[in-house]
């Protein structure tokens, strides 16, 4: 930035005010030869744009600032002992942001724009596997009621559609199935009063109707749960890799997506983690991993706004690798992801954005870090 | 009002220097910072350190010109440090950031460095007669400038006056673009 139009700012304020000498007017004539400066120099006097900085420029308190400042300013005259530090702290810094411009500068963004495949972010619908084999589709808001073989969902006031069984004398367990694609989210209220969301790619194993003496489902993918209060009859979730959560009333998020860790995380009440080999009681704000293929469960604090950003509608990644970041943006925005550069699996972002954000925005906004490049073609994203 | 301050002079450990440097890029900086980040609470932060790394390279510097690159250049990379670190964090749909071209940073310097004149003529007025051009410019009516400041109808109607007859001396041509359109209501 080493040509800031020097001078120029006393020409144009004194053509504002009608002061501006015969040899000034020469010099401002010439500058404004170059059109991009007739451009600016309109745009400067515009009387909007002036009225409005000036207000803003009135709302800065510049002599608060600057006891502010003076206060710091002393301190440091004081202790000039490590200047060479702040020195290297401040060079450091700057070189680093000139390095990355100028990478960002050298970077061009390709989209491909051929056969554009428009990519939305995840829509409420799922299917559900009756326990008849019959297959239901449950598409978004079309209906406020559904019927099916043996039972129907009831939308209520609050979007969750609540199952129902039309059979009151159930004896034994029969079970249906909800899951949602890619690309799709379900929230569904159980027999039982539980609400549970179903984030894109999981499923739910529910009975029609809670026989016996406990309340058994079989979970796969993210699921948030809100289970309704029966002390006399315990609610339990098992995941795919026999691990099971035991419950009375509760909400907890679960989290047991094929390759990937199982995580349950507690929000509200208590909930017990069970595999054949040990048993963990998890307090609000815990979270018991699973780690795939093994059989010790860990447990750690977390921030459980963060975990279930998801089912507010939120995605959050905290210092989180490329390759997670794409699976759960894939299955959300129903996208297959390729890395052609492997190399950049494992960088780390962190992101918090709203999960029904435009795709290309998301990408654009990776892509900003000047770490990766995205391509997309029809439905897939290239990343390089 | 530009140059007070000739080359090869600036006394870096005297307070009056610190502070007319400070007084005349204060603001301009802060609004460029904000054409940024359009986040006002954090802009100050920024302008400060700018001031402060001035001051802490000062042996680097003798010319006001040089200062003047400086301090834009500081706060522009202070607030790509700041969108950098933020990464791509976005809480508020709608929320924007902007990667501004070194082209378009100097433009917005000139246009803030025009402003500064602007304003600093505007703030010369006496306190009470610059809150009333001020609320004047906001489209603020005569009844509502005199209850807000607390003053009766007929000191806004001679504080305008006052204050017309001033800036008429100091903008002369300027009044017709800011000013004329209100006080002739």
């Amino acid at each position: 930035m080493e040509n800031l139009h020097d001078g120029i700012e006393i020409l144009i304020y004194r053509f504002l005010t009608g002061e501006l000498a015969p040899d000034e007017q020469v010099r401002l004539n010439e500058w404004l030869l170059d059109p991009k400066h007739k451009e600016l120099f309109e745009r400067i006097c515009n009387k909007e744009r002036l009225l409005e900085s000036t207000l803003r420029y009135d709302q800065y308190n510049r002599e608060a600032a600057w006891r502010h400042f003076e206060s710091k300013w002393l301190y440091r005259r004081r202790s000039m002992l490590f200047w060479w530090v702040r020195v290297a702290s401040f060079v450091l810094p700057l070189c680093l942001a000139v390095y990355f411009w100028m990478r960002e500068e050298r970077k061009e963004v390709v989209f491909v724009e051929d056969e554009k495949v428009e990519i939305t972010p995840a829509v409420s619908g799922a299917r559900m596997l009756l326990s008849s084999g019959e297959i239901v589709y449950l598409e978004s808001d079309t209906n406020d009621m559904i019927f099916f073989d043996g039972g129907r969902l009831v939308r209520e006031d609050s979007g969750v559609m609540a199952y129902a069984t039309d059979s009151l004398d159930d004896t034994e367990l029969k079970y249906n199935q909800v899951f949602t694609p890619r690309g799709c989210e379900y929230k569904i209220r159980l027999s039982d009063g539980t609400v549970v969301w179903l984030n894109a790619e999981s499923s739910l194993r529910f009975p029609r109707m809670f026989v016996g003496k406990e309340r058994k489902v079989y979970a796969e993918g993210e699921l948030y749960f809100e289970v309704s209060f029966d002390e006399s009859k315990p609610f339990i979730v098992e995941t795919k890799d026999n691990l099971s959560v035991k419950v009375l009333g509760t909400e907890f998020n679960l989290r047991s997506y094929d390759g990937e860790f199982t995580a349950t995380t507690l929000i509200r009440g208590k909930v017990r983690v069970e595999n054949m080999e040990n048993q963990i009681v998890l307090s609000p704000g815990q979270q018991a991993i699973r780690v795939n293929g093994c059989d010790e469960i860990q447990v750690k604090e977390v921030d459980v706004n963060h975990v279930v950003a998801w089912h507010r509608g939120y995605f959050f990644f905290e210092n989180t690798c490329l390759e997670e970041i794409m699976a759960e943006i894939g299955r959300w925005y129903d996208v297959q992801v390729f890395f052609e550069n492997t190399a950049v699996r494992n960088k780390r972002f962190s992101i918090e954005m709203r999960r029904h954000a435009c795709f290309e925005d998301v990408l654009a906004l990776i892509e900003r870090t000047g770490v990766v490049r995205m391509r997309i073609q029809q439905d897939s994203v290239f990343v390089k | 009002m530009q140059e007070n301050l000739t080359d090869g002079q600036i006394d870096w450990n005297d307070r009056a220097t610190m502070q007319y440097l400070f007084r005349r890029f204060y603001l301009p900086l802060r609004s460029f910072a904000y054409q940024h980040v359009k986040d006002d609470s954090i802009t100050d932060d920024f302008v400060q350190n700018a001031f402060l790394n001035l001051w802490e390279r000062r042996m680097n510097f003798n010319a006001v010109l040089a200062v003047k690159s400086f301090l834009y250049l500081n706060v522009r990379n202070a607030c790509l440090n700041y969108l950098k670190r933020e990464q791509v964090r976005v809480c508020h749909e709608g929320h924007v950031i902007r990667m501004l071209t070194e082209e378009d940073c100097a433009d917005i310097a000139l246009e803030e460095e025009v402003n500064r004149l602007v304003y600093d003529a505007v703030a010369a007025l006496p306190e009470q007669s610059r809150r009333v051009v001020l609320l004047t410019m906001e489209g603020v009516p005569n009844p509502e400038i005199a209850e807000r400041l607390n003053i009766s109808m007929n000191t806004v109607k001679t504080l305008k006056m006052r204050a017309y007859r001033m800036l008429r001396e100091r903008l002369k041509g300027i009044q017709w673009i800011l000013l004329l359109p209100f006080f002739m209501k």
